[in-house]
């Protein structure tokens, strides 16, 4: 069968273009982007919640009817020889296409081992829903392997991220990454690309033999079934045998080194995707610090993100920040550091908050929207009492760590 | 007659019908957890949303003739008018669809409003089937299942897409059941049937 011909056969020339579409436009969805690749690749992983479903019902539905006509052919061609043949375009091209459609959704090219291996995964996650649409089709009638195929798939891939099992939490092709500071667990990637593997390996080698198309259709059911369990089984002993400890968004810290500088006497160590944010912060601190000093208040000399650095404060900085952003995050982390706290909330923290964030030049309104009227009253009128006598309002700032109560993180 | 009923397979309509309300009652209201991007507001959807497509299968495949075989099916073309089978096939297509969509109704909180499923699946089904063969009206189907599900909550005119969730806007999707289920009825009673019954099948192997 030449190409041409595979894939007008197969359907991939109608299929792929719409599954990019669907899967790209879904992907997209979520619009925070922090600019650390494998945090957005995961999060436009989304279309692999219609690429699968949808892959495994057109494959079932092209599938049908194709052992039947290539039973009589002769003993001699391997099986799986031959379904590649006619049917690479979709085998292949639907995966390529999400992984397309993810990076396009993302804006973002892999650029680490996390981020290729979100890829990996969604193309083995598509490429296995292709060989069990297809293995539905050889095992079932149509009219069942085609909305079961989809169904199953629907399923698995979209009720595990909420699920409340660990296991299948890390091992269904889904990572709730979502920011520069973590990243998908390696134990949950090795695990789901072996039960991914087992269920493809499995019917790879189930379509090998030459007369594969003469097994006959309860066999196969049971031989898919027996796959999935098995496959089940290895993921499941995987995540049982590493000994790492697992969690519910099936992700750990990220551990790459941070960028460091030094700019206007202000260290600031950021993620290396956020490098171009360093001035900004270093300029903005470099204003702040003479009114934190004039105040009484403690300088700062050091920024960082990840709370890397304990003397240092703790910053966002990711592609989705805004200025305005940044200057709260500032705030939030000086009044953290100082406080040696990160879990305190309520009104006289936000106090603290606010007094801070005004300092940093924002508007009044700005920081309203964020904490409310009563902590910006409460900052203005620290700071309206500091026109008077400056180191007032560093008495009233640290009489206001003094009360924070500090709840431990859960 | 009996080649019509053989070719029809009632009994399968009635098989699916059975499997559908014992799944229905047993674990229809298992609530699977879904991201809240397409969850039904509260980040979980109901096992039953997804029921109405075994009794899709089931139309799929008894409108596609396939319980004759093919040199039995022009004895049956012979021994009965092409305007009786029609109006039998619609007749069959109309009565079996309102009683699946009743009684799968029936046994929800949701009442009348949650026929719509299984009244747009039917007819979707069946002009699949009609136009193309079985297993393209259970991927019709399939797929409108599949689309519908995953369109989020929060995109446009999300309660007029989400024609066969519960969170969908109930009247709309009745409406968009009847209207379905008419066409394919027409479709039935005008003898687009008779393609498929001429038709040498290797759609549904």
């Amino acid at each position: 069968m030449t190409p041409v011909r595979a894939i007008v056969r197969s359907g991939a020339a109608w299929f792929l273009p719409l599954m990019f579409a669907l899967s790209s436009w879904y992907g997209a969805r979520i619009t925070f982007r922090s600019g650390y690749p494998a945090s957005d690749i995961a999060q436009s992983s989304l279309g692999l919640y219609l690429a699968a479903p949808m892959t495994a019902a057109f494959m079932a539905l092209q599938y049908r009817g194709f052992t039947h006509l290539i039973r009589p052919l002769r003993l001699t061609r391997s099986g799986l020889l031959v379904v590649l043949r006619a049917w690479w375009p979709l085998l292949l091209g639907a995966p390529t296409t999400l992984c397309l459609a993810v990076a396009v959704a993302a804006g973002a090219v892999p650029n680490d081992r996390s981020a290729w291996s979100l890829i990996i995964i969604n193309f083995m996650t598509v490429l296995t829903a292709a060989l069990t649409g297809l293995a539905c089709a050889w095992a079932l009638p149509a009219v069942v392997a085609v909305p079961l195929a989809a169904m199953l798939w629907l399923v698995w891939v979209a009720s595990g991220p909420a699920s409340t099992n660990l296991l299948v939490h890390n091992l269904d092709s889904t990572f709730g990454c979502c920011s520069s500071d973590i990243r998908p667990a390696m134990v949950a990637i090795r695990a789901t690309l072996l039960l991914l593997l087992v269920i493809s390996l499995g019917i790879g080698c189930l379509l090998a033999s030459s007369r594969s198309a003469r097994i006959p259709r309860p066999l196969v059911a049971t031989a898919l079934t027996v796959l999935v369990v098995g496959g089940f089984g290895v993921g499941v002993a995987v995540l049982h045998t590493s000994g790492e400890p697992l969690n519910l968004t099936a992700t750990e810290p990220r551990t790459t080194p941070l960028a460091c500088r030094t700019e206007q006497r202000v260290e600031v160590c950021l993620w290396p995707e956020n490098r171009d944010r360093t001035a900004a912060l270093a300029a903005m601190v470099s204003h702040l610090n003479p009114k934190l000093q004039r105040l009484g208040m403690d300088t700062i000399h050091s920024l960082t993100q990840a709370n890397r650095k304990r003397e240092a404060v703790s910053v966002e900085a990711g592609a989705g920040i805004s200025e305005q952003d940044m200057r709260v995050g500032v705030a939030v982390g000086y009044v953290d550091l100082q406080s040696g706290c990160r879990g305190a909330s309520g009104t006289s923290r936000d106090q603290l908050v606010a007094l801070v964030a005004l300092l940093t030049g924002l508007r009044p309104d700005d920081v309203t929207s964020r904490f409310g009227p009563r902590a910006v009253a409460g900052a203005e009128k620290a700071l309206a009492q500091g026109q008077e006598s400056p180191e007032a309002v560093g008495v009233w700032f640290s009489e206001g760590l003094r009360n924070l109560q500090c709840v431990p993180p859960q | 007659m009996m080649l019509w009923i053989r070719a029809r397979r009632p009994w399968w309509m009635a098989g699916a019908l059975v499997l559908m309300l014992g799944i229905d009652r047993l674990v229809g209201e298992l609530a699977l957890s879904v991201p809240a991007l397409f969850g039904g507001g509260v980040n979980f959807v109901f096992l039953r949303t997804y029921l109405p497509l075994i009794w899709a299968a089931a139309i799929a495949d008894s409108f596609a003739g396939r319980g004759l075989s093919i040199e039995a099916r022009p004895t049956l073309l012979a021994s009965m008018p092409v305007s009786r089978l029609g109006l039998l096939d619609a007749g069959l297509f109309v009565v079996a669809s309102s009683t699946a969509a009743v009684l799968f109704s029936g046994l929800q909180p949701g009442g009348l409003s949650a026929v719509a499923p299984v009244l747009v699946l039917s007819g979707v089904a069946c002009i699949g089937t009609l136009q193309a063969g079985p297993a393209v009206g259970a991927f019709a189907s399939t797929m409108l299942m599949l689309l519908t599900s995953i369109y989020p909550r929060n995109a446009p005119a999300a309660r007029f897409i989400h024609i066969l969730q519960p969170d969908g806007e109930p009247a709309w999707s009745t409406a968009c059941g009847f209207v379905v289920c008419l066409a394919a009825a027409g479709m039935l009673a005008t003898n687009s049937a008779l393609t498929r019954l001429r038709a040498a099948e290797v759609s549904a192997l």
